[in-house]
């Protein structure tokens, strides 16, 4: 299996190591159902049988974090992304040479 | 040759020298390159559109987009990742080569000296290809390899940074200190046939 890395190209998926599901997002702590969303959050995961996105980590290359798409049936990969987008320009301003 | 792996220590450079059958020119010439500086250049969220002004200006170069290479006189730059570069100085020391960046980036990247952490090897000669066929997970054929282009990836579990150095083929390879001996373990292993000496490793 290869993994079109958006930096690198297309490399073995032996670069890289698997986290899982990139499809879940961690809940705010100070809402009133936190406990349950976090129990969802922690511990359930959908094992659907098709199209899935999965965070792999690109180790032995240029070490960024990616989504990538993934048919859990074939393994075809439809995609990848980085899977930190470049933050608002916030900083901009504070970086002079 | 696999005896005389055997009677180096583990944690020995492999000893310079010729390997394999003697042929009148080398297949493969390797050598540990001394006398380099070098630096990873991390830039600063936002800051790459400045930092490549700031080399246009400052160092005469052309920020590398992407996993390419970028030279102006004595120093290059390799893309290693997004925002990140390996400076390497000919002929200086990593002090030296910090003042210099940290003078052309100020505060818009993050410098670190690497001239202790990383050796780098040099191979060239009419047979480097067929070598790195057994060594590195990429294609190296200079269809999508070019003088120029960069990678980082694995060779023996080991990870290094490779960027071709000129169309010849000349091929240089970043590679952990540490794992030095490892790598260059392999490369003799995967070179031998084609005949292939080692410099710069003195001893061993
Ligand atoms: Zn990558």
């Amino acid at each position: 299996m290869r993994i079109p890395c958006p930096y690198c190209g297309l490399r073995d998926a032996h670069e890289f190591s698997y986290l899982g599901d990139a499809t879940v997002s961690r809940p705010a702590p100070d809402m009133p159902d936190a406990q349950e969303a976090f129990f969802h959050y922690v511990y359930l995961r959908e094992n659907p049988a098709g199209a899935h996105e999965e965070l792999w980590y690109h180790a032995a290359g240029c070490r960024q974090w990616l989504v990538v798409s993934r048919d859990t049936r074939t393994h075809e990969i439809s995609g990848a992304s980085f899977a930190r987008a470049p933050k608002a320009d916030a900083s901009h301003a504070e970086v002079k040479p | 040759m696999s005896e005389l792996l055997a009677e180096i220590p583990a944690s020995a450079l492999v000893p310079e020298g010729h390997y394999g059958p003697r042929t009148p020119a080398p297949g493969v010439v390797a050598a540990q390159l001394s006398q380099l500086a070098l630096a990873t250049v991390a830039v600063r969220p936002n800051a790459l559109d400045l930092v490549a002004e700031l080399a246009l200006e400052k160092l005469g170069l052309a920020l590398p987009h992407g996993p390419r290479t970028a030279s102006a006189g004595d120093l290059t730059l390799v893309g290693t990742g997004p925002r990140r570069f390996l400076a390497i100085g000919e002929g200086i020391t990593g002090d030296p080569l910090l003042e210099r960046l940290g003078h052309a980036f100020g505060k818009t990247a993050a410098l670190t000296d690497q001239s202790d952490g990383q050796m780098v090897i040099q191979l060239s000669g009419p047979r480097t290809r067929d070598t790195l066929a057994k060594l590195v997970p990429i294609d190296l054929d200079p269809s999508v390899f070019k003088a120029g282009d960069a990678a980082a990836t694995l060779v023996a579990l080991i990870p290094v940074l490779i960027w071709q150095a000129d169309p010849a083929p000349i091929y240089r390879f970043a590679v952990p200190r540490s794992f030095t001996p490892a790598f260059l373990r392999a490369l003799v292993g995967a070179g031998a046939e084609f005949g292939l000496q080692l410099t710069g490793t003195g001893r061993g």
